[in-house]
């Protein structure tokens, strides 16, 4: 860059104007070269000027005083982190991130496995319906002489006790069980 | 974002970013520090004090506010411990935190002040002012709106009717103008 140019980004960087691209390259030239560091003097004793913050006294002594009491004293070093470091992964400190990603892998492997054992059993169509009682379209009971017609024809009622037999055992931790199915007795003398 | 980028520098080890600092903040420092401490060499004694005391525990600023703000700060802690060891009062009411953003001038102050040292700084006044006078009518306005006002490049862009980059180019222009005019002023 000419110095025209870089004075003239000097210029928009003192008022937040300049590419936050430019900045850094910018910042080099003010730390390295004395002509754009006076001018950023300049700039600034201007902007003190026009908002009334000048001292009593303008002297050129402080700088050379401070710059010479700093050049006593001993250089930082502190290592800056870079963003990716600093930023934790989506909230979470990586460690955490990793039994996360433990868990996640534990489930996925039980859901596979239950979704195996499912798979694995009889589709409806290749259900053994030879063990399925048929059914006449009639309920009998011990104690009750109710005779219940049920308008529904053997197969369709096959049909269903096959496909209920098929789902039932998807849940094996319910015994066959679906987990909402409730076991009632009926006592007929109450 | 100047100032993060230069702290994060002198952090890293580069002292002369701490200079840019220095020649930012300088004229700012000894104009706080005048409103606790009359003479003139103790100001300038504090604010040496001030600015080392910075860099010193500059690794421990995290950036949570702005630099100067946290400069501000120390200026004034500075300066109160400076009088209270040798058992003296302020010269004027503590300062609160919105003074400490804009610093503006109080009359107290200028009352305060020596004739001779108000002779120096009406001088840079004198020169900035009149130059800025004598600017072409575009330059003026756009580094009056910018300066004075505190309005955006866009909304100088907006007000002159005008693209961004020429109100840049403008600012630009007329701060170099008055460079020229303190040129011959600071080297006398």
């Amino acid at each position: 860059m000419m110095n025209k140019e870089i004075d003239e980004c000097l210029s928009a960087m003192i008022d937040g104007e300049l590419d936050a691209s430019h900045h850094s390259r910018l910042t080099d030239e003010l730390i390295d070269n004395a002509n754009v560091r006076s001018t950023w003097q300049r700039y600034h004793l201007v902007r003190d000027t026009l908002k009334k913050n000048l001292p009593d006294e303008i002297a050129p002594g402080l700088f050379d005083r401070v710059c010479n009491a700093i050049a006593q004293e001993p250089a930082h070093n502190i290592k800056i982190k870079s963003e990716t470091e600093r930023k934790p992964w989506f909230g979470f400190q990586p460690a955490y991130g990793l039994v996360a990603a433990a868990a996640l892998v534990v489930a996925v492997v039980t859901v596979t496995q239950i979704e195996q054992t499912t798979t694995d059993m009889p589709t409806l169509a290749q259900s053994d319906t030879s063990s399925v009682i048929p059914f006449d379209g009639r309920l009998e009971t011990a104690d009750v002489s109710v005779v219940a017609t049920v308008s529904m024809s053997e197969s369709e009622l096959s049909a269903y006790l096959a496909n209920h037999a098929v789902r039932s055992r998807s849940y094996p931790m319910h015994d066959g069980l679906l987990p909402y199915v409730r076991s009632v007795e009926f006592q007929g003398g109450r | 974002m100047v100032d993060k980028e230069l702290v994060e520098r002198v952090k890293q080890g580069d002292k002369r970013a701490f200079d840019a600092l220095v020649l930012k903040y300088q004229h700012r420092l000894l104009k706080l520090i005048s409103g606790y401490i009359r003479d003139q060499s103790e100001v300038y004694d504090i604010a040496q004090e001030s600015f080392i005391k910075a860099y010193r525990a500059l690794p421990n600023f995290r950036g949570d506010s702005e630099f100067y703000t946290w400069l501000y700060r120390i200026a004034i802690n500075t300066a109160k411990n400076h009088l209270v060891s040798q058992g003296r009062k302020p010269r004027m009411v503590d300062i609160d935190d919105d003074v400490l953003g804009g610093l503006a001038s109080s009359p107290e102050l200028s009352d305060i002040a020596t004739p001779e040292r108000l002779l120096q700084r009406d001088e840079v006044e004198t020169a900035v002012f009149s130059a800025i006078e004598d600017l072409p009518e575009d330059l003026r306005v756009a580094v009056t709106l910018r300066e004075l006002e505190g309005l955006t490049y866009e909304e100088i862009a907006e007000v002159m009717e005008c693209p961004i980059g020429t109100v840049r180019s403008r600012i630009f222009r007329a701060r170099e103008s008055i460079n020229e005019r303190l040129d011959g002023l600071l080297r006398n």
